[in-house]
C-alpha cells in the first residue's frame, strides 16, 4: 500500500513538473535546456542511444557497445535519471496481445470539444489524447483496440459522427508504431547545436531500398499471447521500463521470483516488447512543433525509401504504416524555425513524384493524456468491449 | 590415546559431520530448494494460468489503464 503510494505520488510530482515546465517562462524553459545542453556530452549521447537499441535491463551489452565500463553506464543512467534528464518506456508488440493500433483525428463543430474529448475517452482503450489543430480542428487519439472488436470500434464512430459529436473525421488502422532511437549523428557537440540536413535527407529517400522495413510489415494475425499477470508486469513496464522487479513485486503483490520468471520467460522470450522509448525532447518545448503527419505515396516501393531514411532522424518520433494503404503515420518534433523547411523537404519529394499528398495537424502538448494498456477490460483470456453500453453512454453525452 | 578413546572420539566426530550436513541443508540450502519449487509450479503452468504461489495473494484491483506522464504520442 504504502509503495503504492509512493509511486503515485512520484508520478503526480513528474506530471506536475512537465506541466510546471509548458506553463513556465520561455526563460526559464530555455534554462532548463540549456542544462540539458550542458549534461549532453558524447559519452551521455551514446548512452541515450544505446538505450533505445539494447533497453534498460542489458548494461552490460550497452557498456560494451559503447565502450565504457558497465559501472560507470550504470552511474550515469542512475544520475540522469535521478535528475530528470532520462525515462525510458517500453512499447508493447500489441498485436502480440491480440490489439491493434489505430489512429482517430477528429474535427469538431465550436463549444462541443469537451462533449466530444469525454465520448472519445469513454470507448477505453485509447493509449494518447490529445486536441489538434490545423487541418483538423478537434481531438487526437491513438488506440490499442482488441482485434476481435474492430468492427464495432469502426460502428462507434459512424454512430458518433451521426450524433455530430464530431463533423468530420478520419480513421486509420495501423501498424505498430515504430520508435526512433535519440540518434546524435546530426548534434554538433562542440557548438552544442542540432543541424538539419534537409537536402541530404531527400538525396537519401532517393537512394534508399525499395524494401519496406520488416517493423513496417502488417501483422499476418493479432493473436493474444498472454495472461493477466503478463499483461500487469507490461503495464509497468510501459510506464517506467527502469522499475526494479522487487518494486514490481510489490505493486503487483507477486514474488520477485515471479516476476522475474516472468519478464524472462514469457515477455522477452515471445518478445512481447516491440522497442523502448528513450523520452528526450531535444529542443525548447515552447518553440517547438509536436506534429502528426499522414502522408500517402504512389506506391509500396516510394513507401519503402521512404521509410527506410526515418529510424536516424532526430525530428522523427515515431511512425507505422496505415493498413491496406500506401501510407505512413508519422509523429515528429520540430523547432518552430526549421518547420517551414521540413514541409518544403516534402513538398519536394512531392515533385519527385514519390509522395502523392499529405496533410498534418498540430498536437497541443499541454492538454495530453496518455495511457498504459487498458488491462482493466481483459478477462479470462480475452478482451472485452460492451458496445451497447458505449453507445448508450454517447448517447447520455450529446444529450439524446 | 588407547583404542577404546579413539573409538569414543570417531563416535564424536561422525556425530558432529552428521550435525553439520544435516544443518547445512536444512538451512543453508533451503532457499534453493524453495526456488527450485516455485519454478517447477510456475513450469507446470504452460498454458499461462497464474502459479499457485500467486493464487494464494489477493488480486490488485484495477478500475482504470494507468496514466504515463511522458508528451510523445504513441
Amino acid at each position: 500500500m504504502a509503495q503504492d503510494l509512493t509511486d503515485a505520488t512520484l508520478g503526480f510530482f513528474r506530471k506536475a513538473a512537465f506541466l510546471a515546465r509548458i506553463s513556465m517562462s520561455r526563460l526559464d524553459d530555455f534554462k532548463w535546456m540549456l542544462h540539458y545542453l550542458k549534461i549532453l556530452d558524447l559519452i551521455n549521447a551514446k548512452i541515450f542511444a544505446g538505450l533505445g537499441k539494447f533497453g534498460p535491463r542489458n548494461i552490460s551489452s550497452l557498456a560494451r557497445s559503447v565502450r565504457i565500463p558497465a559501472t560507470t553506464v550504470a552511474f550515469r543512467i542512475k544520475r540522469l535519471t535521478e535528475r530528470g534528464y532520462l525515462q525510458v518506456r517500453a512499447n508493447l508488440d500489441h498485436p502480440k496481445l491480440g490489439l491493434m493500433k489505430a489512429i482517430l483525428i477528429t474535427d469538431t463543430a465550436g463549444g462541443l470539444e469537451e462533449k466530444l474529448r469525454e465520448a472519445i475517452e469513454g470507448i477505453g482503450y485509447w493509449t494518447y489524447i490529445t486536441n489538434c489543430y490545423g487541418k483538423f480542428n478537434g481531438i487526437y487519439t491513438l488506440f490499442a483496440f482488441p482485434a476481435e472488436h474492430k468492427n464495432k470500434l469502426e460502428a462507434y464512430l459512424k454512430e458518433a459522427a451521426h450524433c455530430k459529436a464530431m463533423s468530420s473525421y478520419v480513421f486509420f488502422w495501423i501498424t505498430n508504431l515504430c520508435e526512433v532511437s535519440p540518434n546524435f549523428d546530426w548534434f554538433d557537440f562542440k557548438s552544442k547545436a542540432w543541424k538539419f540536413r534537409w537536402h541530404q535527407w531527400i538525396s537519401e529517400v532517393l537512394k534508399a531500398p525499395e524494401k519496406l522495413p520488416k517493423r513496417l510489415a502488417e501483422p499476418a494475425k493479432y493473436q493474444i499471447m498472454i495472461d493477466k499477470a503478463d499483461l500487469l508486469l507490461l503495464k509497468e513496464l510501459e510506464k517506467d521500463a527502469f522499475l526494479e522487479f522487487t518494486k514490481i513485486a510489490n505493486i503487483l503483490r507477486m514474488s520477485p521470483q515471479g516476476v522475474r520468471y516472468r519478464y524472462y520467460k514469457h515477455v522477452m522470450r515471445h518478445g512481447l516488447i516491440a522497442d523502448y522509448e528513450v523520452a528526450i525532447l531535444p529542443y525548447p518545448l515552447l518553440v517547438s512543433d509536436m506534429c502528426s503527419f499522414i502522408i500517402n505515396f504512389e506506391n509500396e516501393e516510394a513507401l519503402a525509401k521512404f521509410s527506410n531514411t526515418l529510424s536516424n532522424k532526430h525530428f522523427i518520433v515515431n511512425y507505422g504504416k496505415i493498413i491496406g494503404q500506401n501510407s505512413l503515420l508519422m509523429h515528429s518534433y520540430t523547432p518552430r524555425t526549421e518547420f517551414p523547411n521540413f514541409i518544403n523537404a516534402l513538398n519536394s519529394l512531392v515533385k519527385r513524384n514519390l509522395i502523392t499528398d499529405f496533410f498534418y495537424v498540430n498536437l497541443d502538448i499541454s492538454s495530453f493524456k496518455r495511457q498504459t494498456v487498458s488491462y482493466e477490460f481483459f478477462r479470462n483470456k480475452s478482451w472485452t468491449f460492451n458496445y451497447k453500453e458505449k453507445l448508450k453512454r454517447l448517447a447520455e453525452i450529446m444529450g439524446n | 590415546m588407547d583404542a577404546k578413546e579413539m573409538k569414543a572420539l570417531h563416535a564424536v566426530l561422525i556425530c558432529l559431520m552428521i550435525f553439520a550436513i544435516f544443518s547445512y541443508t536444512t538451512t543453508a540450502l533451503r532457499p534453493v530448494f524453495q526456488q527450485d519449487n516455485n519454478l517447477m509450479l510456475e513450469e507446470k503452468n504452460t498454458s499461462y494460468e497464474f502459479p499457485i504461489v500467486l493464487q494464494q495473494k489477493k488480486p490488485v484491483p484495477i478500475y482504470a489503464a494507468d496514466p504515463i506522464d511522458g508528451p510523445g504520442p504513441h
